[in-house]
């Protein structure tokens, strides 16, 4: 059974159409990355989910239970951590954890023990006694995570959960967020590409309030390419290289790189180029060293797919004036 | 009932941590303190003046009650006080939720509306009863310092009315709260509010028949009267009740809209 399901999910603020139709699903122990510009619908997307708004549209199920209908059930089973979080300024940093134990029903003897772990996985042991108004950003940000793992739910909801913390807390929490996949559902917000790439099992970008990809960096990757290219070291002659590969089926262009021996291939993806660059090798006694497929990194990806919507919507925006 | 009594603790602790409760305090107490000196300087000069009066002309006294020249006058000036007081006391209650984004934490807690509705209500009735309460001192100084003592019975019943009005304007003040995300407007609206409901009997003196009869029934100051004087009419109570029920019902109505309208 799948953790969370977005079926034609639709937000409204006015006219303004925050989410339009969006479906995605997460599996049991999936880490799930949602990834868009700002103002795409991530955070109003995890904002549905926690049932914090309603949606206008479509429906929407956490662990079984319906965003709507059943948004007490929802919200025992989630953990959500605010882009930026509003805690209790007066409240100190483990009486507020306790105080919000205490709401999420967990039992006097297990909340000694949640506090003791999330006090350490959060790191948070430092300000501890603190009030929350003194703390700085990045602390406030690993209580908030303290506060999303406090009752152990089966789905995390994290909106952008590294933002304003410094490298080597960055580094650590998405470690930690990575060690509760498997065992939680998280559906993570970011913008950061790399931190993605690294934390997720599967992405859904999202622009303008729909889903233009979804699917492992790789999918998205391969998705995207019609050309594919290839980063070849031969021994052969660069300028017969350069020609004789020009000639094979679906090789689009040959260019050579700083060494004379190492050549970048580009071609079309419909061809199977690589089993002719083999064969000609061996018909030329070239020795291949070397040969890599160069893969489209994720920013890559992303800034296409985002740059094919935009001019879609442009496109059509025009097609409407005229 | 463990979740009200978690919020109940939280909005209790945060209201006797906060130094402007202490301000609160000191100057509630310092206003009435100023209402009772010259509640009691005028009673001590109508007494002066009516034993002058029996030396001169040889005449009896006239009965100088201290709960009619007293206490009565003071428990109404309390009820200006509590005007004044029930709005700063659940201004925060909600439009800080909402200012501060905090409501988001609530919303998204396994709780329902209604349990955080009672938390909040209940934990703003005990501050405003501690608070109240701590005017029973003037009413001790005045039993000790009355040769002929004083009736305790009114003034117990002018306490409960006194109670029963801050059950009844408490929910006014937070639904009013909960409707802005501003503290200073919902003070200001629920303070304007609870003057309409302490003076909107004045008008029932220009009406007639049961325009003026619902008029009067509306009006705060008539039901409090009756508890002042050590009356406990059962319609009265009937009133505040209704009031406090209807200010309940709209809060957690007005919480409820937070989830489809949004909080900011």
């Amino acid at each position: 059974m799948k953790a969370v399901v977005v079926d034609r999910l639709k937000k409204f603020f006015g006219h303004f159409a925050a989410l339009n139709g969006i479906t995605f699903s997460a599996a049991r122990g999936e880490i799930l990355g949602l990834l868009g510009p700002n103002g795409a619908g991530k955070t109003t997307t995890m904002r549905i989910l926690t049932t914090f708004l309603p949606p206008s549209g479509g429906q929407a199920q956490v662990a079984g239970f319906d965003v709507v209908k059943q948004s007490m059930e929802v919200r025992k089973r989630i953990g959500y951590m605010q882009e930026n979080p509003t805690l209790y300024e007066d409240m100190r940093v483990g009486k507020f954890l306790r105080f919000m134990g205490e709401l999420k029903r967990i039992s006097s003897k297990k909340l000694s023990k949640r506090l003791e772990f999330v006090r350490d996985a959060a790191k948070i042991e430092d300000v501890w006694e603190k009030y929350i108004t003194q703390l700085s950003k990045g602390y406030r940000q690993r209580v908030s995570l303290a506060l999303a793992i406090l009752a152990d739910p089966p789905v995390l909801i994290l909106d952008e959960p590294t933002i304003g913390l410094d490298p080597k807390q960055i580094r650590y929490i998405r470690e930690l967020i990575k060690s509760m996949g498997g065992n939680h559902t998280v559906i993570v917000s970011t913008h950061i590409l790399p931190e993605a790439e690294m934390l997720c099992d599967r992405l859904a970008i999202i622009n303008k309030g729909k889903i233009i990809a979804l699917g492992t960096a790789k999918e998205l990757s391969s998705k995207i390419r019609k050309v594919n290219a290839v980063r070849v070291e031969l021994s052969g002659q660069p300028d017969e290289v350069e020609k004789e590969l020009l000639q094979l089926d679906g090789v689009i262009g040959v260019i050579q790189q700083e060494r004379n021996e190492v050549f970048l291939i580009e071609f079309e993806t419909k061809f199977n180029t690589l089993e002719q660059i083999s064969k000609i090798a061996a018909k030329r006694n070239w020795v291949i060293l070397e040969l890599s497929p160069i893969e489209a990194s994720l920013e890559e990806v992303f800034l296409e797919l985002v740059a094919d919507e935009t001019t879609k919507s442009l496109a059509d925006t025009e097609t409407i004036e005229e | 009932m463990k979740i009200i009594r978690c919020i109940f603790r939280k909005e209790f602790l945060h209201f006797f941590t906060s130094p402007a409760t202490y301000v609160i305090l000191a100057v509630f107490l310092g206003i009435s303190g100023f209402f009772f000196h010259n509640i009691a300087s005028y009673f001590a000069l109508q007494c002066s003046q009516a034993a002058d009066y029996q030396l001169v002309y040889n005449v009896p006294l006239p009965p100088m009650s201290v709960n009619l020249w007293i206490i009565r006058p003071f428990f109404s000036s309390l009820v200006t006080l509590v005007i004044f007081l029930i709005p700063i006391i659940t201004m925060h209650n909600y439009a800080a939720e909402r200012s501060k984004g905090t409501a988001e934490l609530l919303l998204t807690s396994p709780i329902t509306t209604s349990q955080i509705v009672w938390a909040k209500f209940l934990s703003s009735l005990v501050i405003y009863s501690i608070l109240v309460a701590a005017t029973i001192s003037f009413h001790i100084i005045t039993a000790c310092y009355s040769s002929a003592g004083i009736d305790w019975a009114p003034v117990f019943t002018g306490y409960i009315g006194l109670f029963m009005l801050g059950m009844a304007t408490i929910p006014i003040g937070q639904f009013i709260s909960s409707m802005t995300s501003n503290q200073v407007i919902a003070a200001f609206l629920s303070f304007a509010f609870l003057l309409f409901l302490w003076i909107v009997d004045w008008s029932a003196l220009f009406a007639e028949g049961m325009v003026s009869d619902i008029i009067g029934y509306i009006g705060i100051a008539r039901h409090f009267e009756n508890f002042a004087r050590g009356i406990i009419d059962i319609s009265d109570i009937v009133y505040f009740i209704s009031i406090g029920t209807i200010g309940m019902f709209l809060t957690h109505q007005s919480v409820e809209s937070w989830r489809w309208r949004g909080t900011t």
